[in-house]
């Protein structure tokens, strides 16, 4: 299957080069094939940056990526491709393509330069629409679809890439609830199947919904990592995104924790007076 | 396979065209504007001796037309028409490879410069030898050193390639027009202005069968690249990062796109001076008909274009005594067109 091994070491990135205060530093990682890893933070902490790095599409200062032990470093954008699935936040087409034109784009690295998608590439799409379930949104231009429909129009881009690791920024920014568990249980299925997932997320709860490990990206380190229910405290939450949090368990089945945030209002102080 | 894709096209009450069969349908108006446009002029030749004169060529036929209608076809009216089909053809395909390429429908392949660096070249040429090959050569060669300075101009800024290379065109177009404003201001006002005037304003009156010898060549070199290739300007219309996301050579590609957008354009304005609008809306009209995939969207580009600029030409040359300046026509036929076609769009979305 397309499963793939992520070793990340010392991966450090700056947009001015050395001398700059880097982005992030230091960063160490390691992924089973079928793990996903939840990478939390809060904004401006350099998660869409983190996942560009790994993407190649911004050169690391320092540090190796490696997938299956190859290092990305020698590798030309096609080949990085292959192991590389990268499913960006918030981009809108400048023009209105069809969703079935845009799934296909994904065969681009299979594609010459001088041809256009065969039959086959076509079916590939076909295939990746079916498997996540929007084979009925194929026609539709991607001007006339939701933030979840656009996402996941975006995911089956990526699987008919068929890289070993795929990596989402942000899949569930600006979703409504229902959207957000669609894509969560998406990324969860997709991890059965041996895909490993690095995903940028704001809401420590996905962590604990689909995720096997899970870091916080914070003043350019990615400190702690581990399953989900060790890493993810309260305090560390707290501290990461600056108000208090209570992480519990939820009574019940299934048994899982979520984060609550308390509200430090000032009626709310005045009440507890 | 991709002809019965489910769900969609059955919404609408009939069918539309597919891609491929309206690619034919205007291929045959092509053809049918351009051997109307060969009969009509101060010689009126009905099109079926204009038929049997071109197809003397390869076919033995009875010769019942006189020499004056056979030199006006082969000589005067064919490399006349053939010019106003790959002009058409160039500056549209190019509209469509630019608009692809910087993400934006309303670019015009004159973005990067190119119009005004040859239209310098062009007054230039009038002004100091006054003789066709070389205001053809000059204009053709100034064109692309601006757009060789628009492009060195973007590389002092790294980030944000694309719209540096949109500002730098800005910059050095205003440079140029400035140039040729002085130009203008000191040729003599008798014969040099009024002929850099006419040469701005675009016409396909100066095209002779010697400099379409030398100018077709590019055309179709840079024409046929760009067709080649046209698929993965759809990549590059989602983003540069997003290509390179998807594996390609985004640097590479667009590198070989602009060249040879930019070649044709240059190539198109040495011939037949500045003509506007076509580059943008020609595309325009082409998206509506088969969607924006460049797939489609380049071929019908090129074919709409050289049909509507042969039978824009037909006009500018036939309306009127004296030959109307093409650019002119082009901006009161184009401006409304363009108008509407924004609200079309508009309400298709």
């Amino acid at each position: 299957m397309t499963a793939g091994r992520l070793d990340i070491e010392d991966l450090s990135f700056s947009y001015l080069g050395h001398g700059d205060t880097p982005v992030f530093s230091g960063v160490n990682l390691t992924l089973a094939p079928g793990d996903v890893f939840c990478l939390l933070g809060p904004n401006g902490a350099g998660k869409s940056t983190f996942l560009k790095c790994l993407a190649r599409l911004l050169p690391p200062l320092t540090g190796r990526v490696a997938v299956d032990n190859e290092d990305l470093a020698g590798l030309s954008t096609g080949n990085i491709a292959r192991n590389m699935g990268f499913v960006p936040q918030n981009m809108t087409p400048a023009f209105p393509f069809s969703v079935a034109d845009i799934v296909v784009m994904g065969r681009a690295r299979k594609i010459s330069l001088v041809s256009s998608p065969s039959a086959g590439d076509r079916e590939a799409a076909m295939g990746a629409m079916e498997d996540i379930g929007i084979s009925h949104l194929a026609d539709r231009p991607c001007n006339r679809l939701s933030g979840g429909e656009w996402q996941m129009v975006l995911i089956a881009r990526a699987l008919t890439q068929s890289p070993k690791i795929l990596l989402l920024d942000e899949p569930t920014a600006h979703l409504d609830l229902g959207n957000q568990i669609k894509i969560l249980e998406t990324v969860a299925d997709l991890a059965q199947t041996g895909m490993t997932i690095v995903m940028a997320s704001h809401f420590p709860d996905h962590a604990f919904i689909c995720a096997d490990h899970a870091g916080i990206l914070r003043n350019g380190r990615l400190k702690v990592q581990g399953p989900p229910e060790d890493v993810l405290t309260g305090e560390r939450l707290g501290r990461a995104f600056g108000i208090s949090i209570r992480v519990v368990d939820i009574p019940g089945k299934p048994e899982r924790k979520i984060c609550v945030p308390l509200v430090n209002s000032k009626t709310e102080k005045e009440n507890s007076l | 396979m991709a002809e019965n894709k489910p769900g969609g096209r059955q919404k609408a009450g009939k069918k539309p065209l597919s891609p491929r069969v309206l690619i034919r349908l205007f291929s045959i108006l092509l053809v049918m504007v351009a051997i109307g446009s060969m009969s009509l002029g101060r010689a009126d030749i009905p099109m079926v001796k204009v038929i049997k004169i071109l197809l003397s060529s390869f076919l033995p036929i009875d010769q019942d037309w006189t020499m004056t209608a056979y030199s006006v076809v082969m000589d005067v009216r064919l490399p006349r028409i053939a010019a106003g089909i790959l002009v058409g053809a160039a500056l549209s395909a190019s509209g469509a490879a630019f608009q692809g390429v910087f993400q934006n429908p309303l670019v015009s392949p004159h973005i990067l410069g190119v119009a005004s660096g040859a239209g310098f070249g062009a007054a230039l040429a009038i002004l100091l030898w006054d003789n066709l090959v070389i205001i053809h050569l000059v204009s053709f060669l100034s064109g692309l050193i601006a757009v060789g300075m628009t492009y060195a101009l973007s590389r002092v800024y790294k980030m944000t390639p694309i719209l540096m290379l949109v500002l730098s065109g800005i910059v050095v177009g205003a440079l140029f027009s400035a140039l040729t404003s002085f130009l203008k201001y000191i040729a003599d006002p008798m014969n040099k202005m009024p002929a850099i005037v006419f040469w701005l304003l675009g016409s396909l009156n100066h095209v002779s069968l010697n400099n379409l010898a030398l100018t077709a060549p590019v055309f179709i070199v840079c024409l046929g690249l760009l067709f080649l290739v046209r698929w993965r300007i759809n990549l590059l219309a989602m983003g540069e990062e997003d290509a390179k996301s998807l594996g390609v050579n985004t640097e590479g590609l667009k590198a070989l796109i602009i060249v040879c957008a930019t070649t044709a354009t240059a190539c198109a304005v040495c011939i037949s001076g500045i003509i506007g609008w076509i580059g943008i809306m020609i595309p325009h009209i082409g998206r509506l008909l088969v969607g924006p995939d460049h797939k489609y969207l380049l071929p019908i580009s090129m074919v709409i274009g050289a049909a509507y600029l042969t039978l824009v030409d037909t006009i500018a040359r036939t309306a009127l005594a004296t030959e109307i300046p093409i650019g002119i026509l082009t901006a009161i036929f184009g401006a409304p067109v363009f108008a509407l076609l924004l609200r079309t769009s508009q309400a298709g979305k």
